[in-house]
């Protein structure tokens, strides 16, 4: 019995001490970005809050986050919908009222994710850009929208396919602007936080162009605004924190199931198991008891 | 006359067990409750691998709670080989009956973890092989032990097979410190660099790890051994009873 108890005391030991020591580790963590974590079980998303802007997720449909100094104009809308949703019936839900004259499609890919991009113009003034990717039985969406009908922003990708050119900014600018033609009139270096990026001003047609882009594996990813470039370093910012940062909770809740299942499966088939043999161990002892009463 | 001896050892069919063990039994299944209620409310759902991380409050806990069991064994083994006290074996023997099913609930829950986080059912990975391996050297002791019908060379047998085969245990507690190349992770101590499926030990895993710790370490295999063993010595003296009268027969 003496040796039942240490053994008990060591199995206490053995199973306080590794718990303690998992508490123990999260003082190391180190700081993470904020976090918006969608409440809607199976569809579940996760999606960083980009430095200086708010999150408003009073609505239903959507997750809204909003720069805090430009909160009229600027915003982005996640949300995730029933498979199959198309884009368009996805920025209906922000604003149905909204005439929508579809301006550029691509397909992009960030961290090996595929994301379907769609440049709108809204007819009432202002544009948007739209991310949208379908996954584990849902469609999630990231829509930037552009109220500001003075200014064009728009996010656009380019990939090029097997055995063509690697993409450049012209490439990019005619998929929105086909008559685009004009050399950058300043070009500059950006170190951002996630590569250095180059910042181009042009004039075309009396317009102003401010472009954010990046060149990677021939591929092109760039933040373009017809307009002074006021917000386009914010965008690209916010963009890419969202984009990046984005990901979904997976809805594995039938593998748990299996798992908490099988468990208690286990533990019941070997009770189940005693107790069959405690049964025919009574047996055996009746017809013992049977057999000495007949002798 | 031995009949008679023998016959009143051996306990009447409706013997209630002691009060103890009643109370542990009330005690394990309510406990089991709670772990289930830790596990699948109290406890977040984790952000990247979803509802099926919860199984990590069982799946760990029970190779601990195998690893309990086992030393059991090993302590009967040892105390056996001493004294030749048959309760030693059967203690022993409760041992890895229970730790077996608990190693059984580890690796099936590990598996089904695994499917939709490393995207296979299994894979040889070093501490799942050994994991492996563990399981089978204490499938193997219920075979070897079941085939010797010698009391005393078996229970010899059992013993020292019983202290050998814990070497299965240590060896997957620490393989993944051993062989780097892993994908399994660590709970204890920093994951090993090609690990997937980690995750952060935060408060709320912590409180929902404990007590589960406690119950699947402790609780459960304590309770079913100490069933295990009281069946043990009702199927030895039904068998010495059984002895008995077919050698009065005989004479």
């Amino acid at each position: 019995m003496r040796h039942l108890i240490a053994l008990c005391i060591a199995a206490l030991l053995l199973t306080v001490l590794p718990a303690s020591h998992a508490q123990a580790q999260e003082a190391d963590t180190l700081p993470t970005i904020p976090y918006y974590t969608s409440q809607e079980g199976g569809r579940q998303f996760n999606v960083p809050i980009p430095a200086g802007w708010q999150v408003d997720d009073s609505h239903s449909d959507y997750l809204r986050m909003t720069p805090t100094a430009d909160a009229e104009t600027n915003a982005i809308y996640i949300m995730a919908l029933t498979p199959g949703t198309e884009t368009e019936e996805a920025i209906r839900r922000i604003d149905d009222g909204w005439t929508l004259n579809r301006r550029a499609t691509s397909e992009i890919i960030f961290d090996g994710l595929a994301w379907d991009l769609s440049a709108f113009d809204i007819a009432e003034g202002g544009n948007i850009s739209a991310f949208m990717q379908a996954r584990d039985n849902a469609t999630y969406a990231v829509i930037h929208v552009n109220r500001n009908a003075a200014v064009d922003v728009y996010m656009m990708g380019l990939q090029p396919g097997i055995g063509e050119d690697a993409i450049t900014l012209d490439d990019v600018m005619r998929r929105l602007y086909p008559d685009f033609n004009a050399a950058p009139d300043e070009t500059t270096d950006l170190l951002l936080g996630n590569a250095t990026w180059q910042w181009s001003a042009f004039t075309a047609d009396e317009d102003a162009f401010t472009t954010l882009h990046q060149q990677r594996a021939g591929s092109v990813y760039a933040i373009i605004e017809r307009g002074g470039g006021e917000t386009v370093d914010s965008v690209n910012r916010a963009i890419y924190t969202v984009i990046f940062g984005f990901f979904i909770t997976p809805d594995n809740a039938d593998f748990m199931w299996a798992g908490i299942i099988a468990s208690i499966a286990i533990l019941l088939l070997l009770i189940g198991a005693y107790y069959a043999r405690h049964r025919n161990a009574e047996k055996d002892l009746q017809l013992i008891e049977q057999l000495e009463s007949e002798s | 006359m031995a009949v008679s001896a023998t016959a009143s050892t051996t306990p009447a069919s409706g013997e209630r067990p002691p009060r103890s063990l009643i109370v542990l039994t009330v005690i394990t299944a309510l406990s089991v409750g709670v772990s289930l209620y830790l596990t699948l409310i109290y406890a977040n759902t984790d952000l990247e691998q979803g509802d099926v991380q919860r199984l990590f409050y069982i799946h760990m806990p029970s190779f601990f709670g195998a690893f309990f069991a086992f030393g059991a064994t090993v302590l009967g083994g040892i105390q056996y080989l001493r004294t030749r006290q048959t309760r030693w074996d059967t203690l022993a023997l409760a041992g890895v009956e229970v730790g077996l099913a608990l190693s059984i609930i580890n690796l099936v829950t590990g598996s089904i973890w695994a499917r939709p986080i490393w995207n296979t059912w299994w894979t040889w990975d070093a501490r799942l092989t050994s994991a492996a391996i563990m399981v089978l050297t204490y499938a193997a002791y219920l075979m070897f032990r079941s085939g010797i019908e010698n009391p005393d060379t078996r229970r010899r047998f059992a013993s020292v097979y019983g202290i050998v085969a814990i070497t299965t245990v240590i060896l997957t507690l620490v393989i993944i410190r051993i062989v780097p190349d892993t994908i399994h992770p660590a709970v204890i101590g920093p994951s090993p660099q090609n690990a997937e499926g980690t995750f952060e030990a935060t408060t709320n895993v912590a409180i929902a790890l404990i007590p589960n710790m406690i119950i699947w370490t402790t609780i459960i295999p304590i309770a079913l051994m100490w069933w295990r063993i009281r069946l043990e010595n009702r199927l030895e003296a039904i068998n010495r009873r059984k002895i008995a009268l077919l050698s009065e027969d005989n004479t």
